[in-house]
């Protein structure tokens, strides 16, 4: 881990009493700011952003205690969180570097977000299953943790739960014959800790770093680093993760195999995130500290994710046993979620927009509207992961049945980010701060024209681009409805016979459309993941021979989008056809039950892109499908009768053609 | 040097952190408190579509 409190003065000489005079404010020199920003950091940056976490910790933890500090529910049966301060206290003098440890461990700054708006909600939270004090005893428990690292005896009574004391980064005790929640009497004495609960004792002698009866040890593994081996820790055991386990003490069903195949997945990415983006894999070798497993996803969906309090933490779902392209994807995601572990660091210290945070952006890698600081956070990540792609194209790392997946990869990714940070730039609530990040991150990405794609991945990477942005738009963009009334009574007095709309459509989409957010849009990756499969042969041929697990292996995927990217435009052209004819239900071909068709009105374009002919169709759908929808949606309500989906496509594209 | 908003507490130790409070600090917290219940906790789905 980064060394926090630079130098190897003594850090206490350093403490300023109180005066009157503004207390001083962490700072970033502009160079650093700047790099970090383009996308990049490096040890001397990020250990800047380690010593403005302490902080930002140690600002938290003084909050807890002023709002816990007159709480009965969050003293509950433990001693008072006074007492639990004395002993971190005590243990810091003792070594510092342990109680900055646990300080900036990720699970304390999960616990700390989740402890302080539970306090902050006042006990209004009815869907807590455990006591207030159970999360404020949290504090206990790291004291304690710092005590028995530092070999400082101790008595003090703990929170349990589910019949479990989790000591951070220690282990997990299980205490015999309990299963609830409840104190525990804690004994250290300097060598072996004794847990008492309800008449059953349980000795642990410590360290102790193999698992024995009534102790579990946390997984960890092995960085091997220029400067020497780094440990990171599997967070499968305690309590405070970015997605609580519903029961902190249900075993893994195999824990050994479990953490062999994490292992074994780190051991395969990191000389590959190592190769392919040196700046990248300093990055995280300075920032990551835990991974927390979750379930097995399908492929090409790996599920990731941080949390804003938890720098150095990300979750991941294990690889599937037949994931493409596994270790380059992990390397992928290593790069990808440290990026927002930086930036939420950063934002710690900068504001770089306002308070404003409706969902209201699009964000090519999401189903659902954005707010700015997701969108900051989206940039910032899939910058890394684009930079990471390029680099495993350039440093020729890739195997030959990988190469055309990471030039895809990066075309797509550039493209993204290419269609979004301009306009993200001259975002409103954008600080002055927040539009010189995004200035710096945008040379960034505009510098990677020099990886060399072939033609046909540029473009299958621009399809697949723009396929979202349509399935976006079509999903949560709502059309002006008095321009929806007048082409209805235009198509209906003359427009089905071929007479053209009386005035142009700007092409934008007439008036602006609204944005009318869609709960229930999922899954609009579908054909992307289709495509990285056709790029990872035998990957889609297995599913056309065996077309019935299309819906278990590609969730929201249709039989037509299947045909489509396997090369069959003109079958899955009929399919979309007939879906968006038949209304909301199950696809045409078998599968799955959509409640929307905005994802046949998307394939359709695709399919008529890929047949030609049909360029006034292709551009309304393009343009502003969400219009062309409302139209065919409001002509089957008026006259009874379901119009033909593309002629009516290929009609407001020809009015969206011509001049306004 | 970019001064941020953050308070510097490289120098303070648990056992003075409490003796520095004073009234710059409740602006502070109170910020502080704002930014952490108003901002998103898990930047999950940001990788592929998964959407929480």
């Amino acid at each position: 881990m980064t060394p926090v409190g630079s130098g190897g003065e003594d850090p206490f000489q350093r403490h300023r009493p109180p005066t009157s005079a503004r207390a001083p404010r962490h700072g970033l020199p502009p160079r650093h700011f700047d790099a970090l920003a383009a996308g990049g950091g490096g040890a001397a940056v990020i250990a800047h952003l380690w010593d403005a976490e302490r902080s930002h910790r140690l600002l938290l933890l003084g909050l807890l205690m002023t709002m816990a500090a007159d709480r009965s529910d969050a003293i509950g049966p433990l001693e008072h969180l006074d007492r639990a301060w004395e002993l971190l206290s005590e243990a810091e003098r003792l070594s510092r570097a342990v109680t900055d440890d646990l300080l900036l461990l990720p699970e304390t700054g999960v616990w700390l977000q989740h402890t302080l708006r539970r306090l902050r909600e006042d006990g209004v939270s009815p869907d807590e299953d455990q006591p207030l004090w159970v999360d404020t005893g949290q504090l206990h428990l790291i004291a304690a943790a710092s005590a028995i690292r530092t070999g400082l005896s101790f008595s003090l009574r703990l929170p349990s739960r589910s019949g479990t004391v989790w000591l951070p980064s220690l282990g997990r005790a299980t205490l015999p014959g309990s299963a609830g929640s409840g104190p525990v009497q804690a004994d250290f004495d300097g060598a072996a800790l004794t847990l008492r609960h309800g008449g059953e004792t349980l000795h642990v002698a410590l360290p102790c770093r193999q698992a024995a009866l009534g102790w579990q040890p946390p997984t960890t593994f092995v960085l091997e680093l220029p400067e020497g081996p780094k440990e990171i820790h599997l967070s499968d055991l305690g309590p405070y993760r970015i997605f609580p386990a519903e029961s902190v003490a249900e075993p893994s069903p195999s824990p050994g195999e479990q953490a062999d195949r994490w292992g074994e997945l780190l051991r395969h990415a990191w000389p590959l995130l190592r190769r392919a983006d040196p700046q990248a894999a300093e990055d995280v070798a300075v920032c990551l500290r835990s991974i927390e497993p979750l379930p097995a996803s399908t492929p090409f969906r790996w599920h990731s994710a941080t949390m804003g309090g938890g720098m150095g933490g990300l979750a991941a779902s294990e690889p599937a046993a037949v994931e493409p392209a596994a270790a380059a994807q992990f390397a992928a995601i290593l790069t990808h979620e440290i990026q927002h572990s930086k930036l939420s660091a950063l934002m710690h210290m900068y504001s770089l927009h306002t308070q404003e945070n409706r969902p209201r952006l699009y964000a090519p890698w999401r189903d659902d509207p954005r707010p700015l600081n997701g969108m900051l956070h989206g940039v910032y990540a899939f910058s890394a992961v684009a930079r990471f792609w390029r680099g495993y194209v350039l440093s020729g790392g890739a195997p030959p049945d990988e190469a055309a997946l990471a030039q895809f990869e990066f075309a797509l990714r550039r493209e993204q980010l290419l269609r979004v940070l301009p306009p993200l730039g001259k975002d409103r609530e954008l600080t002055r701060l927040g539009r010189r990040f995004l200035g710096q991150l945008a040379e960034t990405v505009s510098d990677w024209a020099d990886a060399s794609v072939p033609k046909a991945l540029v473009g299958e990477a621009e399809r697949v681009a723009e396929d979202h942005a349509v399935s976006w738009r079509l999903h949560h963009l709502a059309p002006d409805p008095s321009l929806v009334a007048e082409l209805i009574e235009h198509w209906i007095t003359g427009g089905h016979t071929g007479r053209p709309f009386p005035r142009g459509i700007p092409l934008q989409g007439c008036p602006v459309p609204r944005l009318v957010p869609d709960p229930t849009a999922r899954n609009l990756d579908a054909r992307a993941v289709l495509t990285r499969m056709r790029l990872m042969e035998p990957a889609l041929a297995k599913l056309r021979a065996d077309p019935e697990r299309l819906a278990a292996t590609v969730e929201g995927a249709r039989p037509a989008d299947l045909l489509l990217v396997a090369g069959d435009a003109t079958v899955a052209r009929e399919l979309y056809a007939r879906e968006i004819s038949a209304g909301p239900g199950p696809a045409p071909g078998g599968g799955a039950v959509f409640h929307s068709t905005a994802g046949a009105w998307a394939g359709l374009r695709l399919a008529l892109d890929s047949s030609g002919g049909h360029r006034a169709a292709g551009l309304a759908l393009l343009r502003c499908p969400e219009l062309v929808r409302a139209v065919h949606r409001a002509i089957g309500e008026t006259t009874g009768e379901p119009a033909d989906p593309v002629a009516v496509a290929a009609w407001v594209g020809r009015a969206a053609a011509a001049p306004a | 040097m970019i001064e941020s908003e953050l308070l510097d507490l490289t120098g303070v130790s648990f056992e003075n952190l409490r003796a520095q409070r004073g009234l710059e600090w409740d602006q502070i917290e109170a910020q502080l408190l704002r930014k952490l219940c108003g901002s998103a906790a898990v930047l999950a789905g940001d990788h592929n579509s998964w959407t929480m």
